[in-house]
């Protein structure tokens, strides 16, 4: 009997040990979400971000994300040049989710030459499937003074709340 | 086997076999109250009576509580975040259908099988491993063994676990232990505006130590209901581990001053190598110098490196290996200052990684 105890609580500890283990290799940053253990699960995410378009001499800088936020910078040479980026969300829980809120921003936007315009699917995001966001990065066609500085980063969060 | 003649058995297995093969999340809350109505009429009555138990509603609302009571302390150092639920009436309505059903449902099933093969351990083992799988989420798609292992550890193991507890808990007890747990649970969930925040490591180890805690909780009552007094040494040595265990956890998540990081390259050779683990603590960036080895995140990644300038801007760092210097770091990157190293403790980490990343 003590043995069995002792099995199960061993077995137990060994199961934190190992995800500790884990968790020491896969710990870049502590991203946090809502999940839940029942039988109706939360989990939304970001599985993907890829660049899909990029004018003529235009530099896209790979993309970076966490399950809610990206982070990508593009450089653009001339009035009329863009860079599409399309951002993939799953939704692999059982719950149905609908759009919360989407917040991009440029960094160091003192100038407006660069300009961003973010192309939305429909709120709602159902169980099981994926959606995708496009962003488009766009040199102001109409502008007469060329920036110094011609590189922005723009961060983006993007929020899904239950439908 | 004689359970696979069992009528609820064979309903159970072809659930599980339309929910694994085809969608079936329209008829799932229709499957489950079917399974309630056919029930109302099961029930013998010395399960009923079980039910009705004071004392065991009495220990179900108690390892409810503990149970909540464990999930949102640790809120409180982790942080809280927006429940993604509704707080609308509708949608507390819905969510009470669509969440609490299933659970009586799955419950009141364990209980009636459990107790009709009662004497058959075989069996109990069998109907235990098919609860788990009914609560399996097979539409999951994974992009990698990361997200395969992150899934293990925050799903599949706890899952496993707290099932066999439950069963345990209905084969030794009563129900009203599961139920009442997994109710309030799901109560509290649906109800809160606020939720602790988790992710896959938190997850997996705060249902780890809540069954570790559950179980020695039900060998005090089994020792009470006995009548025999559970030693006083037995009780201290368990929470001794329950200690550690809930102390490495805190640890590993940088709760304390003193926080882990495993090294997977050798830039900084020969200080510390691949392998190594780091321990470091939090430092204000004006208190730093030149000389100083710092942790700070570039990209998403913990990089370890010496500081080799200090400039009115940030800091240009440089690992004792390298040959070239970084690119310039801000105060913000910063995470912490070296303190020391534990040569090879973190190789078992460094093997997982090369395993999950494909190397």
């Amino acid at each position: 009997m003590k043995n069995k105890k002792l099995i199960i609580i061993g077995t137990l500890l060994i199961a934190i040990l190992a995800m500790s283990v884990g968790y020491a290799s896969l710990a870049t940053t502590i991203s946090l979400d809502g999940t839940t253990e029942i039988t109706g699960t939360w989990d939304i995410k970001i599985t993907n971000v890829e660049v899909v378009k990029v004018s003529d001499g235009c530099t896209a800088g790979e993309p970076s994300f966490t399950d809610n936020t990206v982070s990508f910078a593009a450089t653009l040479n001339k009035p009329g040049d863009e860079v599409d980026y399309r951002i993939t969300i799953a939704n692999a829980g059982t719950i149905d989710a609908e759009l919360d809120k989407v917040v991009f921003d440029i960094e160091q936007n003192d100038v407006k030459e660069i300009v961003y315009q973010v192309t939305s699917p429909a709120d709602e995001l159902p169980a099981g499937e994926t959606t995708t966001f496009v962003v488009n990065v766009i040199f102001d066609k109409d502008i007469t003074e060329i920036p110094s500085s011609k590189t922005r980063k723009i961060n983006g969060t993007i929020n899904y709340v239950q439908k | 086997m004689i359970i696979f003649n069992d009528q609820i058995i064979i309903v159970l297995i072809i659930y599980l076999l339309c929910k694994i093969f085809g969608k079936l999340e329209t008829i799932n809350l229709i499957f489950w109250l079917g399974l309630l109505v056919y029930y109302i009429n099961y029930q013998k009555r010395h399960y009923i009576r079980k039910v009705k138990d004071k004392k065991y509603i009495y220990y179900g609302l108690i390892i409810g509580v503990i149970s909540i009571i464990m999930a949102f302390n640790s809120g409180y150092f982790i942080g809280f975040v927006k429940s993604p639920f509704k707080h609308n009436l509708i949608s507390i309505v819905k969510n009470s259908c669509q969440l609490l059903i299933p659970i009586v449902g799955i419950e009141l099933t364990r209980n009636i099988l459990i107790n009709k093969y009662k004497y058959n351990k075989l069996s109990r083992v069998l109907i235990t491993i098919l609860l788990i799988l009914l609560e399996v989420n097979y539409k999951i798609s994974f992009n990698g063994r990361e997200e395969i292992f992150k899934y293990i550890c925050a799903d599949i193991i706890p899952l496993i676990a707290s099932n066999i507890l439950y069963s345990y808990m209905v084969y030794q007890y009563s129900i009203s232990l599961p139920l009442f747990l997994r109710l309030l649970d799901v109560i509290v969930l649906i109800f809160l505006p606020q939720l602790p925040c988790s992710n896959w490591y938190i997850l997996g180890c705060m249902s780890l130590i809540k069954i570790i805690i559950l179980y020695g909780f039900l060998k005090c009552l089994k020792a009470k209901d006995k009548r025999k007094k559970y030693k006083s040494f037995a009780i201290v040595n368990y929470a001794f581990v329950l200690l550690l265990v809930t102390s490495l956890v805190a640890f590993m998540l940088g709760l304390f001053k003193y926080k882990p990081v495993v090294i997977l390259s050798n830039s900084m050779t020969p200080l510390f190598k691949r392998g190594d683990i780091v321990i470091y603590e939090d430092v204000d960036p004006e208190n730093l110098k030149i000389g100083n080895i710092v942790l700070y995140t570039k990209n998403g990644k913990n990089i370890i490196h010496r500081i080799v300038k200090i400039t009115s801007d940030g800091f240009i760092t440089k690992g004792d290996a390298n040959n070239t210097v970084d690119d310039k770091i801000k105060e913000g990157q910063i995470k912490g200052r070296y303190l020391g190293r534990v040569k090879y403790l973190g190789m078992p980490s460094v093997w997982l990684y090369e395993f999950i990343k494909g190397r």
